[in-house]
């Protein structure tokens, strides 16, 4: 990991020679990104560790997908390690809450596709941000605005459902 | 079936991989977890499994007082809706409780994990889970060495016996005061002062159906304030042996198991650790001294409460919750027995202990001083677990702010006050001393009965 560690300190400086690493999205998109941020992605990592020339197969993920998933892990690997209680390490916490916020602003079909996408590359930051964006959709809703939201089909047999609202009667005021 | 296309496509909300609606549920509030499951047969299968973790943040309830006047709702199997009081989302919400809770328990304590501990018409504790419905039945009282049960030919209590006298050594068999004889359900009144988990109840599975166990619980009781304990499997309480300590609080310890803080009246702290000895009472050590209160009318009434809390692991607090009778309202006679009682402020006193060769001392924080002490956090004091409680700036306005505490009415109770005052429950702004009814709750506690106490919910049980 040594030669990892020696590309972090050059891309910080800028402009320097850095080690990028080339994703293939399973339309055959292929992005040349750098280690450092494909890292977060332990699939990813794991690949680079085996090795291979061509660049990494990821044919779970499309481009467009893709794209945004490198955005955060560009983003998110670019900060400097937290200076603890310095002004700039604060506001670069800020700005990133604020690029996590905007990067939120998408259509619920692409909200689903970044949702997997984080979840088979395992980007633990990008997964939890997503699972939060939906939790905070979710939240205060009936189970019949939920399914008008996502587009899901009531696949409980009428017995079943009457089962439900009589465990559930009340649970709302 | 080509996954990019499926991606691409994304109409996967339906059969989104179970651990994914796992970590989603995770993140939510206890009545959007028990709403999930009704949104499709996958969610449901998702919902069952996930149940047990969650890193959603406390978020405190009030239970509600019911309206004995209301009418329409059919009670199904003898069942009631009890009422709660989301502060968080300044909402209430109904739920289903197993029969003649509503109705009869009174609740002796509330655990952070979800659980009350419930006092029913006849005196016996239960542990309750008011989400799920869970119930673990308790040690009988009957067992505390100073309460005696005089039961019917079917085998009901038809009284208690209650010996609030204890002859010493020297007396030999003297009895200076009798027994006092209560009805089943007043014995609850004169002998619970409050009731603390100290380790939750474990689900189990065993041959003959479910059953619980691994909890732990201390019981401050009259007469004399005194403690007694009881875990998973024991027959009967325990009572410990603390010769003229009179307990007021005690708070299960954040960073080691099965140990609890108790505070006795001049605020002198031990640590109990329930989980050291096989024996049942547990190995005592003290960590504070006594604290000085400055207010006489903490220090000289009754009527005042103190409250222990742990705001982060070892790191002390206690509260002086300062009351005034309220009896200038009556204007005719004659004044009724019992006593109202108005919270008029609070004292914190935060322990600062004096590096690792022990020592330390009580310091007195206000205004700015105790806001510090808090960081934004609120308290949560009464009946429940005296507790301190994060809270997210980031909600939508809500009844939860920082920097408050928020008190429920633990008594001195009797049947009569809790059956006909209207109890204290309100809101403590640090910043400026002003007390009020929580938003939302003030009609409801027009109504007296069963006492709000504070819950905290959980699923997990």
């Amino acid at each position: 990991m040594a030669a990892a560690d020696s590309c972090d300190g050059i891309s910080t400086s800028g402009g320097g020679w850095e080690k990028t690493v080339t994703l293939v999205s399973s339309d055959d998109a292929r992005f040349e990104v750098r280690e450092a941020a494909a890292s977060l992605s332990q699939t990813v990592r794991r690949m680079i560790r085996a090795g291979g020339d061509g660049g990494i197969p990821l044919p779970k993920v499309d481009a467009r997908t893709l794209s945004t998933v490198l955005e955060y892990c560009n983003k998110h690997a670019a900060v400097p390690a937290p200076a603890p209680e310095s002004s700039s390490a604060e506001a670069a916490a800020v700005d990133l809450e604020w690029f996590d916020k905007e990067l939120m602003h998408v259509d619920l079909a692409t909200l689903c596709s970044l949702i997997r996408a984080a979840d088979y590359l395992e980007v633990a930051g990008l997964l939890d941000l997503t699972c939060k964006t939906v939790a905070d959709m979710i939240k205060s809703k009936t189970a019949e605005e939920i399914r008008q939201m996502f587009g899901i089909q009531n696949d409980f047999t009428p017995e079943e459902e009457e089962q439900l609202s009589r465990e559930n009667a009340g649970v709302f005021e | 079936m080509s996954m990019s296309k499926l991606a691409a496509a994304g109409d996967g909300w339906a059969d989104l991989p179970r651990d994914l609606l796992e970590s989603v549920l995770a993140r939510l509030p206890v009545p959007d977890r028990l709403r999930f499951p009704a949104v499709c047969t996958a969610w449901q299968s998702a919902a069952a499994t996930g149940a047990s973790g969650s890193n959603a943040p406390l978020s405190p309830w009030l239970m509600l007082p019911f309206n004995p006047t209301a009418r329409g709702r059919p009670r199904r199997g003898g069942g009631g809706d009890a009422r709660f009081l989301s502060l968080a989302e300044g909402r209430a919400y109904a739920i289903r409780q197993p029969a003649s809770v509503v109705s009869e328990h009174v609740c002796v304590g509330s655990s952070p994990d979800g659980w009350l501990i419930t006092a029913d018409a006849s005196s016996e504790l239960h542990l309750l889970n008011p989400v799920t419905g869970a119930q673990v039945q308790l040690p009988s009282v009957a067992t505390l060495p100073f309460v005696d049960a005089t039961r019917g030919a079917d085998g009901c209590v038809e009284s208690y016996s209650l010996r609030r006298c204890f002859a010493d050594d020297d007396c030999g068999d003297e009895v200076l005061i009798p027994p006092e004889t209560l009805a089943p359900d007043r014995l609850r009144y004169e002998v619970y002062e409050k009731a603390i988990v100290v380790s939750a109840p474990r689900r189990l599975a065993s041959p003959s159906g479910e059953t619980w166990g691994g909890y732990a619980l201390v019981l401050i009781c009259q007469p004399l304030s005194r403690v007694a304990v009881a875990r998973a499997g024991d027959a009967g309480w325990t009572q410990l042996d603390t010769p003229a300590r009179c307990w007021v609080d005690a708070v299960r310890a954040a960073g080691a198991d099965g140990v609890v803080y108790a505070m006795d009246t001049a605020g002198r702290v031990e640590a109990w650790d329930m989980d050291a000895t096989p024996a049942p009472a547990p190995s005592r050590a003290a960590i504070a001294p006594p604290c000085r209160c400055s207010a006489r009318a903490c220090a000289m009434s009754a009527a005042c409460r103190r409250y222990l809390v742990e705001l982060a692991p070892g790191h002390l607090l206690q509260v002086h919750r300062l009351r005034g009778a309220a009896h200038a309202g009556y204007t005719w006679e004659p004044r009724p027995e019992h006593v109202e009682y108005a919270t008029t402020g609070a004292e914190l006193f935060e322990w600062r202990a004096a590096g690792a060769g022990g020592g330390g001392r009580w310091a007195r924080v206000d205004g700015e001083g105790a806001s510090c002490v808090l960081g934004g956090r609120a308290l949560f004091l009464g009946k429940s677990a005296s507790l301190c409680v994060p809270v997210d700036c980031s909600g939508s306005g809500g009844e939860l702010r920082g920097n408050r505490v928020y008190f429920t009415d633990d008594g001195p109770w009797s049947h009569e006050r809790c059956h006909e005052v209207a109890p204290d429950v309100g809101v403590l702004d640090l910043a400026d001393g002003s007390y009020r009814p929580p938003r939302g709750a003030a009609r409801d506690l027009l109504w007296k009965w069963p006492p709000p106490v504070w819950v905290f919910p959980s699923l997990a049980s």
